[in-house]
């Protein structure tokens, strides 16, 4: 008989595409650090692989990297984010150490959460630690809803689903700004720690649940990691986009100039007084908001067909979530007024970062 | 420790990150900068902070999202 209808509530999912709202779910993606080894992970603001932030009270608690120990990931995967513990600490009474995304308000909205139509997620993932026993996450917003799971083997891929109800209370920003932030708890102090499996206002961890952070060494690996709307409370398998769609998913976030062998091209550059240049830059994607130009970019050359100097200073001179400029000092006069070419200097490892992460 | 720069519109430098921030509302960073401001004051601003950095950092205090972009 020929399938003349394909029914979404018949198969058990709240829709047939796009139905991850998790970026970089599979660990694809590391455009700040290209799967390079980062020894020491520092506060709250740090970003580990795109899109999953490290978030600590205290610094050096982790090292990371996306394929970390050379494991072999899960069938049908082939990258993992690998975090190891640094030492054996003890969080204070209020302090909180994990990793987490952010989902962006515009692709929450859907869940209708804080009303009376909430709607029922899955969250899934496939996870792998040193440690077993029962580990906790949260998923958080206008409310906060502790989630558990249990590894039974160490060092060994499992798979783990979680059914969370909507949230019918609380605020949950459906625009630009943060709508649910996924948590995957590595380390809390006793002021943390709330009722598992329920909504409340805040806190973070189940009582008497793992402490990665606590055990020195203790290694944290997690990929496929997908949050769905679940009609029917069950988890759909892993939902692979196109890499040129997860990589723009990622670029309205975090958008790297990368620069593997030098002389690679930056931008267009106007020389605009002697020893400054202002380089345009585009986007290939909207961002999500104006983006922040992170830490110290890799230094460029000034070439404007009849003088060429290095630069001594990058800033960002303005942007809007469609273009930037930046200004770019030089070491010697160039000739004001002209056009010229920006490239990289080194001939290695060239980054320029833009970031407008929530 | 932060600093506005000499752009127009003029953004914020972060000298301990050497992070350049837009003075946009709906950037984490610029949060950050608010917070820190209502948090630090004038210790963390490299000279007096500008007026309307200062306006914006004070609404954000009483309207309670303070912190809000932390747990």
């Amino acid at each position: 008989m020929a399938v003349s209808q394909i029914d979404p509530n018949g198969l058990n999912v709240g829709q047939l595409g796009s139905r991850n709202m998790v970026i970089n779910g599979a660990m694809v993606f590391d455009q700040r650090n290209g799967a390079a080894a980062i020894s020491s992970l520092v506060q709250y603001t740090t970003y580990t692989l795109d899109r999953w932030q490290y978030y600590s009270d205290q610094a050096g608690k982790f090292s990371f990297q996306q394929n970390q120990s050379s494991v072999t990931p899960p069938v049908g995967f082939t990258k993992y984010l690998g975090l190891t513990s640094l030492s054996a600490y003890s969080p204070g009474t209020n302090e909180t150490v994990s990793i987490s995304q952010h989902v962006e308000g515009f692709n929450s909205a859907q869940l209708n959460w804080g009303t009376s139509n909430a709607k029922t997620v899955s969250l899934s993932f496939w996870v792998r630690s040193s440690l077993t026993g029962t580990f906790s996450g949260v998923l958080a917003g206008g409310q906060n809803y502790i989630y558990t799971y249990a590894i039974s083997s160490a060092n060994t891929w499992e798979y783990k689903t979680i059914t969370v109800p909507g949230s019918t209370t609380g605020t949950w920003n459906t625009g630009n700004t943060s709508g649910v932030r996924v948590f995957f708890t590595l380390g809390y102090g006793s002021g943390q720690v709330g009722t598992a499996n329920a909504w409340q206002s805040a806190d973070f961890a189940a009582s008497g649940s793992v402490q990665v952070v606590g055990t020195s060494g203790a290694t944290f690996q997690i990929t496929g990691v997908q949050l769905e709307v679940s009609p029917t409370g069950e988890a759909t398998p892993f939902e692979h986009r196109s890499y040129g769609e997860e990589l723009a998913a990622c670029q309205r976030y975090t958008y790297v100039i990368d620069g593997p062998t030098g002389g690679d091209r930056v931008g267009q550059a106007f020389i605009s007084a002697a020893r400054t240049a202002i380089v345009n830059i585009n986007f290939p994607v909207v961002m999500r908001a104006k983006p922040t130009l992170e830490g110290t970019a890799s230094p460029v050359t000034i070439n404007d067909n009849a003088t060429a100097d290095n630069s001594t200073s990058i800033a960002l001179n303005g942007a809007n979530k469609q273009y930037a400029t930046l200004t770019v000092t030089t070491g010697s006069d160039m000739n004001t007024y002209r056009g010229a070419q920006a490239y990289f200097t080194s001939t290695a490892d060239n980054k320029i970062i833009f970031k407008a992460e929530l | 420790m932060y600093l506005l720069t000499d752009s127009t519109p003029p953004v914020i430098h972060c000298s301990t990150s050497d992070d350049y921030i837009p003075q946009d509302p709906s950037n984490s960073d610029y949060q950050r900068v608010l917070d820190a401001i209502i948090l630090e004051g004038a210790d963390c601003f490299d000279g007096d902070i500008p007026a309307d950095l200062q306006s914006a950092a004070d609404a954000k205090l009483a309207s309670g999202a303070y912190n809000a972009n932390r747990v």
